[in-house]
């Protein structure tokens, strides 16, 4: 078996992944999420967080101090309609304000790890070798 | 969406001088960042010659700054907040894309100056 040798990445197209991360008042991640999941992004991580105080009044009153960061693992394509969806949602109004960005990823651990999470549910036929630097996938045999 | 590049800066400090780090940071241009706390995981030593479990408390300070400024921002991180403080922070940064949010009018004083081109 050949081809069990050949690295996934040299043998199919490989989607470009993005972390995303937004930063939001705290209260209003589920309406964030629900954003990501409707784009089927299912790998998020929340975490709470603690906003250092732009102004006198917010470390007086500790208002909108309390943030919650959501981590979002998706291709690179999702995102540019994720992003849409979210500049949208932070517009609302002030109490929905925040910030979102996306750092890409240069290197992911096997392939099923990488199947995973660029969403990749059918099957897809191996291409011609050939030079693309867009992703390195650590692990894992072509299939 | 902005057109300014920015970038994220992560800084790694022990517990409790997060507020080095803004203050510098500020200084060099920075608007605001995030805090979150993490956990160290070196010191094994430590551990073991006291028998007692000690878990190093960290926090993680994120700053997004235009790339104008990282430069700036990482110089005054370091230097209040550096290995050699007793901080002992770590600092790196990323490039980021596609941020969102962040009104343009907002941008600290120093990136814009440092967008603005340069008349003779």
């Amino acid at each position: 078996m050949e081809n069990d040798n050949i690295p996934y990445d040299k043998s199919h197209r490989i989607h470009p992944l993005v972390i995303a991360c937004i930063v939001v008042n705290e209260g209003q991640e589920d309406d964030m999420k629900q954003i990501v999941f409707e784009h089927e992004v299912y790998a998020t991580w929340t975490t709470r967080a603690r906003g250092t105080s732009t102004s006198l009044f917010d470390e007086v009153t500790g208002g909108q101090l309390r943030k919650a960061v959501i981590f979002a693992l998706m291709r690179k394509d999702t995102w540019e309609v994720v992003k849409r969806s979210i500049a949208s949602r932070l517009n609302i109004s002030k109490l929905s304000k925040g910030i979102a960005y996306c750092i890409p990823l240069t290197g992911i651990m096997s392939v099923s790890v990488y199947k995973m999470f660029s969403n990749v549910r059918f099957f897809e036929k191996p291409v011609e070798s050939k030079k693309q630097k867009k992703i390195k996938i650590i692990g894992g045999k072509s299939k | 969406m902005s057109d300014i590049s920015y970038e994220a800066i992560f800084c790694i400090v022990n517990l409790g001088f997060t507020d080095l780090v803004m203050t510098a940071a500020k200084a060099a241009g920075a608007r605001g960042g995030t805090v979150l706390s993490a956990r160290g995981t070196g010191n094994k030593e430590m551990e073991q010659f006291f028998g007692v479990k000690i878990t190093p408390e960290k926090e993680i300070v994120m700053i997004l700054v235009p790339t104008s400024i990282r430069d700036d921002v990482l110089h005054a991180v370091n230097e209040s907040a550096g290995m050699s403080t007793k901080g002992q922070g770590i600092a790196f940064s990323v490039a980021v894309s596609d941020t969102i949010g962040l009104e343009q009018n907002e941008t600290p004083a120093k990136a814009e100056e440092a967008t603005k081109p340069t008349t003779k």
